[in-house]
């Protein structure tokens, strides 16, 4: 057993052990630390030191958080959510291994403590630092002149804000006032490159309502990596009978235990759905009524130009009133609204009909169904062995499990859709639910009812996205004034972005509790308090269906100059309405704007402090809760749960559309001209490079939060690191730990190479959150992607320094 | 109740490897609560490793310890910082700010999880992984304790947890070489041995060792192995679904572990599913877990098959554990007793939900409601 090649000092002999070994024995019971408490109590002194005082906090998990001479010194997951079926297993004790070393970052040296400006280049990183008051009359200012210069306005100042570490509490503190001003807030990341179609529609499911199926399908998603609180739903699945199936390119920490692991080869997802299909219809397992009751499946599509038949092609229409579609009834044989059907067991799911324009012209017309059967007819089995790399027969068995099995459940994961035409693999796997009548749960993300109590102005002031400008083709994005609050957009979206950004944003203004590469680039950086500093509550409606509150300990020392945002933004608040209130200013100080985002027409910058701390006569007369710190913002929310009950929505099927069933076709331009459902997606044709880059979620960070931590990097291979195949590795001569150059036509970086066995041959995977500045030449895999989770690169081993 | 209180019991862990998903929760637990400082930042008390995998320290299953089958102490070896913990690196946070590149202080070579994900064999046709948490294991035969020359590594009475003194340790070593697990370190700063401590201060107010209390997974369960109403007695005794890592070492550990017992299938060379093959080799099993891997591994099959088939499973309900709180008795009742018989300061019981056990008996209103 012994390794002789190694250095093999202090080695014990035999005799002498097994010597000891009889004295030892008796001389512990006599020890038995009656002689010596030395160890004991240091090791208790330490333990009383960390535990010291306890204060409840939760943002997405429910901790104990400990402190000691008013600093964090620990916590812990508390473990105190309550069984709400005594058939499905808790959700104790929630929480990560992100969270669970919050207190060991809040502290590091990156923690910004002061607002500072910028006085050299951007991203220079040359500073000076500045007190609140100027930092903030200066924000006031550049806002001032954003908004009532005649040649721009709201729509050109943007308000971004990250999610990872802000709770609904905090967050609505710049989303107040990004409404109030009607400024911009991004919605799509795809707005920046209009080679990527994106939809953030995977099928997602809260883990315990899987936990009593009898097959689970785990489609594009690592829950044991990204999902680490809820995963355990999934193991005890297993052992409560559920069969797993694991669809995933790599053999991952979620495949590992899997009772089937498809392992497809990266991007072919659509094409294995559609294979899934073609069986499906094969053997007729698709649910009719079903599908005729709750699906879009028998809607009429004109054959021509692919376009969905609506009420306006066969009737005269009031111009405003809603879309509405057509099937056609068999009884009657003709076309009939869907609002009209008496009987949906009368229509038909097949075929193709003819119908009479309004204009007289005779047009033929199909199903949305027999659209999809023709499709999913060219999916032969064996044309899909070379491009899914999958054995037909275990398509096959997939087939036959997810259609004959009683509850079945299908998740999906998000970076599935934001692959190039990653939207195609979604309304594929999507159709598979739609077919077979598989339901799920998810519910929206984004601001709870409860929560708009915060950022809402009863309809006065609106919320103003990107994707509006985008409607209107003439008010492209345009941003000339920026504040971004915790979130590390130039980490998260390709280069061009940034640059973009950069080029457009003649004041950017950050607001942050650490460096990131966004803040570096920041003209002026304004330091956050952190999670455990502040007021903040959180509904996580996505995972789970309980609210979590915090709140700081009293004796907690704050940490330098940091404030909390909403104290940020009262700050900035009363200096826009103080600079508004000038002589020279106050007659341009109501801002005009569309109704749409302000009801009267104009932003009111005379009276902006008041209106968003609710301090104006109108919401002291409707009584409404002040507004302006942490604090207050988490009693505003408290309040409105005492006087409104909590609706809970458990709607099994989330129809939303106005013909109120699960839509599956597309009709939009740009899917057509795609041939969404029908596209097989390339294998990288034509391209000089050909290894798929695949961008994951990290078990190690929230994208990027936590990403520099010390004890989370220790885990890792303490360097920005890329898994590749061990036989490309051989091929190429790189060994485990070498320093690799990863490139394409659009750039290069540095990376060291993990060799795995559980990563595909041509492909090589990074996982995402690594900001540029820890790569060498601080250039980041951003260098070389094309859209933001994909792209084909090269790599090859770089020669190491004599 | 003192008369009755026995003279030694033992506390141990089970460890349920088809649950883990290799999160590092524990290993995150664990080092808050004792590694981060003083002179431990390299150790890891707990660690999670990807088996197959070199493990932390580097190799450390073949740097012998343990006793040989005349209960002979075995040559061991002393794992090297640099090449078998890898140097625990810092980071330039300060210069951040000053758009200077974020740089590890000393070249990465390697670390405590250096080999995660990697896993073995020809992808994808057989490769796979899975996780082995590992702490201290609490031997019964400690070889730690019968290496060291100054007896300063000894073992509770009343828990079986072992302890290193430090007022006697000298900083030897010969603990590390005859640990066949790897599981103390040196601690260069005070020059003393240190190890997990199964929390015992955590132990004593009636909570869970951090690395289990916080168990994302919810992996872990720990009590008295005399407890023959608690999981862990029943998992190792009743079932014998909970088997020791490396029993051959000889030491009798006290961490057991639920082998994997579920992999998908592995595929032939056409991509088709080879039916009841097993992407975890057994004999590699075997090798870890010893040769109670076969009956261990067709009953939890069956149990499963069991549930599957919409039958009852008291095995699998209680590997679920549809509260999290029941996997813990930490008998409250007992270590309270203890303090009271050592004369000690009362003990504060922080927490009661864990508090169930032989010797403490719960209201019914906090029993398990199943």
């Amino acid at each position: 057993m012994t390794d002789l090649k190694r250095r093999n000092f202090l080695k014990i002999s035999a005799v002498t052990a097994a010597m000891l070994a009889g004295q030892n024995y008796l001389l512990a019971n006599i020890l038995n630390y009656k002689k010596s408490n030395y160890t004991r109590k240091m090791y208790e002194n330490e333990f009383k030191f960390i535990y010291g005082l306890k204060k409840e906090h939760g943002y997405a998990d429910s901790f104990e958080v400990w402190t000691n001479n008013g600093t964090v010194t620990r916590e812990n997951q508390k473990a105190n959510y309550p069984l709400i079926n005594p058939n499905i297993p808790d959700f104790n004790p929630r929480g990560a291994n992100t969270s669970a070393q919050h207190s060991q970052v809040m502290y590091e040296k990156d923690r910004l403590l002061y607002p500072m400006k910028r006085v050299g280049e951007r991203g220079a990183g040359v500073w000076e630092r500045v007190n609140w008051d100027n930092a903030t009359q200066e924000i006031a200012q550049n806002i001032w002149e954003v908004m009532s210069n005649p040649t721009s306005g709201p729509q050109n100042l943007m308000i971004q804000m990250g999610k990872s570490l802000l709770g609904q509490g905090r967050r609505s503190s710049a989303l107040r006032f990004s409404n109030q001003l009607g400024a911009v807030k991004n919605c799509y990341k795809s707005d920046f490159n209009k080679n990527s179609l994106i939809l953030e529609n995977g099928i997602k499911h809260k883990l315990d309502t899987v936990y009593g199926a009898e097959i689970i399908v785990i489609w594009g998603y690592n829950p044991s990596v990204t999902n680490i609180p809820d995963a355990h739903f999934i193991q005890e699945a297993r052992y409560n009978g559920a069969k797993i199936i694991v669809i995933t390119p790599d053999y991952n920490a979620s495949a590992k235990s899997a009772d089937l692991w498809i392992p497809l080869k990266a991007r072919s997802d659509n094409v294995l759905a559609m294979g899934v299909i073609h069986e499906i219809l094969q053997h007729n397992w698709q649910k009719k009524e079903f599908m005729k009751e709750f699906t879009d499946f028998p809607f009429l599509v004109k054959v021509d130009d692919k376009q969905l038949l609506r009420k306006q092609d066969l009737q005269d229409v009031i111009s405003e009133e809603k879309d509405e579609f057509y099937v056609w009834d068999k009884e009657k044989n003709l076309a009939v609204l869907v609002k009209d059907l008496k009987d949906s067991s009368n229509l038909e799911l097949s075929g193709e009909y003819e119908v009479t324009l309004l204009n007289g012209n005779k047009k033929k017309v199909t199903t949305v169904f027999e659209m999809l059967k023709k499709s999913a007819q060219t999916y032969s089995f064996e044309k899909m062995k070379d491009v899914v790399g999958v054995h037909p027969d275990i398509v096959k068995k997939l087939a036959r499990y997810i259609s004959l099995g009683k509850i079945v459940k299908i998740i999906t994961g998000d970076s599935l859709f934001k692959y190039t035409l990653g939207a195609m693999s979604a309304w594929s796997i999507n159709s598979i639910s739609g077919l077979l009548g598989i339901t799920n749960n998810d519910d929206e993300s984004g601001t709870s009812e409860e929560f708009k109590t915060l950022s809402d102005f009863d309809g006065k002031y609106n919320s103003r996205t990107s994707c509006d400008n985008k409607k209107n083709k003439n008010n492209s994005w345009n941003p000339e004034m920026a504040i971004v609050v915790s979130s590390s957009l130039f980490r998260k979206d390709p280069l061009i972005y940034k640059e973009e950004f950069l080029a457009k944003v003649k004041y950017f203004v950050c607001i942050d509790t650490r460096m990131s590469e966004t803040a570096l680039n920041a003209d002026i950086l304004l330091p956050a308090k952190d999670k455990y500093e502040t007021w903040d509550i959180e509904s996580l409606n996505t995972n789970y269906d309980f609210i979590n509150m915090s709140q700081p300990t009293q004796n907690l020392l704050s940490i330098a100059e940091t404030k909390g945002e909403w104290s940020i933004f009262s700050l900035i608040a009363k200096k826009i309405e103080n600079i508004s209130n000038k002589a020279e200013n106050i007659n341009l100080s109501k801002i005009i704007d569309s109704a749409k985002y302000a009801k009267s027409g104009f932003h009111d910058l005379s009276n902006f402090y008041k209106e968003f701390t609710n301090t104006d006569d109108a919401s002291v007369l409707a009584k409404k809760a002040p507004l302006g710190t942490d604090k207050m913002a988490v009693d505003a929310v408290l309040e409105n749960y005492k006087q409104n009950s909590i609706k809970i929505a458990t709607n099994p099927l989330k129809i939303k559309i106005s013909s109120r069933r699960k839509t599956f076709y597309k009709n939009l331009e740009i899917f057509l001209n795609t041939n969404v459902q029908t596209k097989q997606i390339s294998t990288n044709d034509g391209v000089k490079y050909s290894y798929n880059f695949i961008l994951s979620k990290s078990r190690w960070s929230i994208n990027s939060n936590y990403q520099t931590s010390k004890i989370l990097l220790r885990l890792q291979r303490g360097v920005p690191y890329i898994e590749i195949n061990y036989e490309d590795a051989s091929s190429k001569n790189i060994k485990d730990g070498n320093e690799i150059r990863i490139f394409n036509e659009k750039g290069e970086f540095y990376a060291m190479a993990k060799v795995s066995h559980c990563v595909a041959p041509k492909s090589v995977i990074m996982h995402n959150g690594w900001e540029s500045y820890m790569f060498r030449n601080k250039k980041g895999y951003n260098e070389v992607m094309e859209t933001h989770k994909h792209s084909i690169v090269d790599f090859e081993k770089v020669k190491e320094k004599a | 109740m003192n008369k009755k209180l026995p003279k030694k019991r033992q506390l141990a862990m089970v460890i349920d490897l088809n649950k883990c998903i290799g999160c590092q929760t524990c290993t995150i637990a664990c080092k808050t609560m004792w590694t981060n400082r003083n002179g431990r930042e390299y150790m890891y008390w707990n660690n999670v490793e990807t088996y197959p995998g070199k493990g932390y320290p580097k190799n450390w299953s073949n740097m012998g310890g343990g006793f040989d089958a005349n209960s002979n102490l075995k040559d061991g070896e002393l794992p090297n910082m640099k090449n078998d913990y890898g140097i625990p690196w810092e980071y330039n946070y300060d210069q951040l700010q000053k758009a200077e590149e974020f740089k590890p202080s000393v070249k990465p070579t390697w670390g405590p999880n250096w080999d995660e994900d990697e896993g073995g064999k020809d992808f994808p046709n057989e490769n796979y992984l899975f996780y082995i948490p590992r702490i201290c294991n609490h031997c019964s035969n400690p070889s730690c304790s019968t290496a060291c020359p100054q007896n300063a590594i000894f073992k509770r009475d009343q828990d079986g947890i072992v302890l290193v003194d430090l007022d006697l340790c000298n900083g030897c070593r010969q603990c590390i070489s005859a640990c066949p697990y790897k599981k103390i370190y040196f601690n260069p700063k005070i020059s003393k041995s240190e190890k997990c401590n199964f929390c015992f201060p955590l132990i004593e107010q009636g909570l869970p060792p951090a690395c289990a209390q916080q168990c994302s997974g919810r992996t872990r369960f720990v009590g008295f192995l005399d407890d023959k109403e608690g999981q862990v007695s029943q998992l190792v005794n009743k079932y014998k679904v909970a088997l020791p890592l490396r029993s051959d070492f000889g030491v009798e550990p006290n961490v057991y572990y639920i082998p994997p017992a579920f992999a998908p299938p592995k595929l032939d060379v056409d991509g088709r599913i080879i039916d009841q093959s097993e992407r975890i080799s057994l004999d590699e099993l075997e090798s870890l877990f010893g040769q109670g891997i076969y009956d261990t591994i067709n009953l939890l099959r069956q149990e499963r098959q069991k549930k599957s088939k919409g039958g009852k499973s008291e095995l699998m309900d209680m590997l679920i554990s549809f509260k999290h709180e029941d996997m813990f008795r930490l008998d409250s009742k007992y270590y309270e007793e203890i303090s009271i018989a050592k004369s000690e300061t009362s003990q504060v019981q922080l927490d009661t939900r864990y508090a169930k056990g032989k010797f403490t008996d719960v209201p019914k209103s906090n029993s398990n409601a199943q």
